[in-house]
């Protein structure tokens, strides 16, 4: 495919069968150039970054050898605490909010008829639009003095809410953008789990005299569980790592109440030049993230032998 | 209520169809349900009404207040973002970069455009032939190696960041091309291989088994009857590599400042309380937002499987 031409007429050539060493080269050159790539682009740049958490570096003066200082730190610095419980709150906020409004919304589209295609295509809209940019659009609608958002507040005779710089509102205001860009996420991986539910179970319920609600409660639920699990691991991954929605919107304020562990990491890196003490509390949020994930698999793991 | 109205969703898809015809005649919950559905639809669009409204109205009519509805559109923030036509002195002078007054636009569309098509390739090259070998050979470190690329996919960008600004700033790969190329490998490669390997699993093995009992190569079946085959899952992949690395800000932010800065990072500029701009905000996410509605919705049926990597068939 992507093979340079010497190569690839190397391994073409040998139809005679007399020499037959490039036939089982071929699955290395295949495989080869892609693990190279993920070397240099992954492995190679996890390593010297855990290299870096045990430095202390700000790109002008060589790195200095700390040893453990950088975590050390980690453990007495409130900000970076304060950082992920922010991050925390905001993904399991937005998280739940979603799950219960995307199964909502897929239930109801499950039971549409007319227009269900239109309706679907236009419900995932925002899933495609470019983050950084729907981050600002809101800023700008949420905006105190010239914001939509707040004409139609005032309209209703409400007094204008500053959702941007409030503390009250500013997480509220990222929740809602949130919501608003992915939800559409649940409705489709649960309109994609509700289409291939088994039929049978159903009919028997139906039969037995099972109310709407029960047989939501006892059959579409469970069966419906690995899916919530696949939403809420790549959820929670997206949530956790988002930056641009933040940086458009709140800017991590105000003060640092938005300031999510992405952004503070960024911030020390490119603002103060901590490169060590940022590689260091990047890696806890690695291990971290490689612990959450390695117990939502383990959950489905267990799911999936039950059945 | 809404829970109601899908415990009956439920219960009429397992109903007799007569009778599911004949309740559909007039029923309240689907009545329900079309209302709910419609006003979920209007806070879906209203923001994208918005921004492309505002996009077409003069500069000082854009944050009026109260907001205008009707208006004579113009293309004048367009004609200004594409660098057809001088912006006039107001904007000029409270925009900060203002020098040549000539808009960079064009040419950070045109770093957009060679940064998303090369990491496609780059990307589709590499990550395909391995999710080839990796379905085809290596059985027994196969799944080894697929919760290695699993594994990369786990790591959040601002953990990665960190090492590849340095790396890339001693080998002299910041504020290039190529460099922010490398840079979206880091996730371009792992959904390749992963998206890739779904689609290569579900073309028989015994076709090219069958090609190279006709007496072709090893390579020739991959070329001849496997490529062929795979060609709508390589579009659909593409596309969405296309996506995620037009879609980037976080990468092109710190890895780009001049010569290679993508559109992203110049509307995350605009950020400034500065209303006068908000014209030029809104036509140049306009211009960045059609391409990606366009290929969204060519890979809609996909959508599913491809942002779960495979994880939901959809």
């Amino acid at each position: 495919m992507e093979m340079p031409r010497p190569l690839a007429r190397a391994v073409a050539a040998p139809q005679s069968r007399g020499w037959s060493i490039p036939d089982s080269w071929l699955p290395h050159l295949l495989l080869g150039p892609a693990l190279l790539a993920l070397a240099a682009v992954f492995a190679y740049p996890l390593l010297y970054s855990f290299w870096l958490s045990l430095n202390v570096y700000n790109l002008t003066r060589p790195p200095r050898f700390a040893g453990l200082d950088n975590y050390i730190l980690i453990v007495q610095d409130p900000r970076v605490w304060e950082s992920f419980a922010v991050s925390v709150q905001f993904a399991a906020i937005s998280l739940a909010l979603q799950l219960g409004l995307g199964l909502g919304l897929a239930l109801l589209l499950a039971r549409v008829v007319l227009f269900r295609g239109v309706i679907r295509t236009i419900i995932i809209i925002p899933l495609m639009l470019t983050p950084v940019i729907l981050g600002l659009n809101w800023r700008l609608m949420l905006n105190l003095d010239w914001g939509i958002i707040n004409y139609f507040i005032r309209l209703f005779g409400f007094p204008a809410i500053n959702f941007v710089n409030d503390p009250n509102w500013a997480m509220a205001a990222l929740v809602l953008v949130d919501v608003w860009h992915t939800t559409s996420f649940t409705v489709l991986v649960l309109s994609a789990g509700l289409a291939s539910l088994p039929e049978e179970p159903f009919e028997a319920a139906s039969i037995d005299g099972a109310s709407g609600w029960q047989m939501l409660w006892y059959l579409t639920l469970p069966l419906l569980r690995p899916l919530f699990l696949v939403i809420v691991l790549f959820r929670s991954y997206e949530l956790i790592r988002v930056y641009d929605i933040v940086f458009a919107l709140t800017g991590g304020g105000p003060g640092r109440l938005t300031e999510t562990i992405s952004f503070h990491i960024f911030n020390r890196m490119f603002q103060g030049f901590q490169i060590g003490y940022a590689s260091a509390i990047s890696y806890v949020l690695f291990v971290l993230c490689l612990v959450w994930s390695i117990v939502i698999i383990k959950v489905v793991g267990t799911h999936g032998s039950q059945e | 209520m809404v829970a109601i109205s899908g415990a009956e969703a439920v219960r009429e898809r397992s109903a007799p169809t007569v009778v599911a015809r004949r309740r559909r005649k007039f029923n309240l919950g689907n009545a329900v349900a079309y209302v709910i559905l419609t006003g979920w639809m209007l806070f879906t669009l209203f923001p994208v009404a918005w921004l492309l409204m505002s996009s077409v109205k003069e500069p000082q009519d854009v944050f009026a207040m109260p907001p205008q509805w009707v208006f004579t559109p113009t293309l004048h923030n367009y004609e200004v973002v594409l660098g057809l036509t001088i912006p006039t002195e107001l904007e000029t002078v409270t925009e900060t970069t203002a020098g040549t007054g000539m808009s960079p636009f064009p040419r950070f569309l045109a770093n957009t455009v060679l940064v998303a098509v090369g990491t496609t390739v780059l990307a589709l090259g590499l990550g395909s032939a391995a999710a080839y070998a990796l379905t085809r050979f290596y059985p027994r470190q196969r799944n080894g190696l697929l919760i290695g690329v699993m594994i990369t996919r786990l790591v959040p960008p601002v953990v990665l960041i960190i090492p590849i600004y340095v790396i890339w700033r001693n080998f002299d790969l910041l504020d290039t091309h190529f460099g922010l190329i490398l840079a979206y490998l880091t996730f371009a490669l792992p959904f390749v291989i992963w998206m890739m390997r779904g689609f290569l699993l579900d073309i028989p093995v015994e076709l090219e088994e069958a090609a190279m009992i006709d007496g072709a190569s090893r390579l020739q079946a991959l070329t001849r009857v496997v490529l062929p085959l795979a060609a709508p899952g390589l579009a659909a992949t593409a596309i969405f590599v296309i996506l995620l690395a037009w879609n980037d800000f976080f990468y092109a932010l710190i890895l780009t400042s001049g010569n290679a800065r993508t559109v992203t990072p110049y509307i995350g500029g605009f950020i400034t309380d500065k209303a006068i701009l908000w014209g030029r905000l809104y036509a140049s996410s306009a211009i960045i937002m059609l391409p990606v509605l366009i290929f969204g919705l060519a890979v809609q049926k996909q959508l599913a499987h491809g942002l779960t990597g495979g994880a939901v068939k959809g």
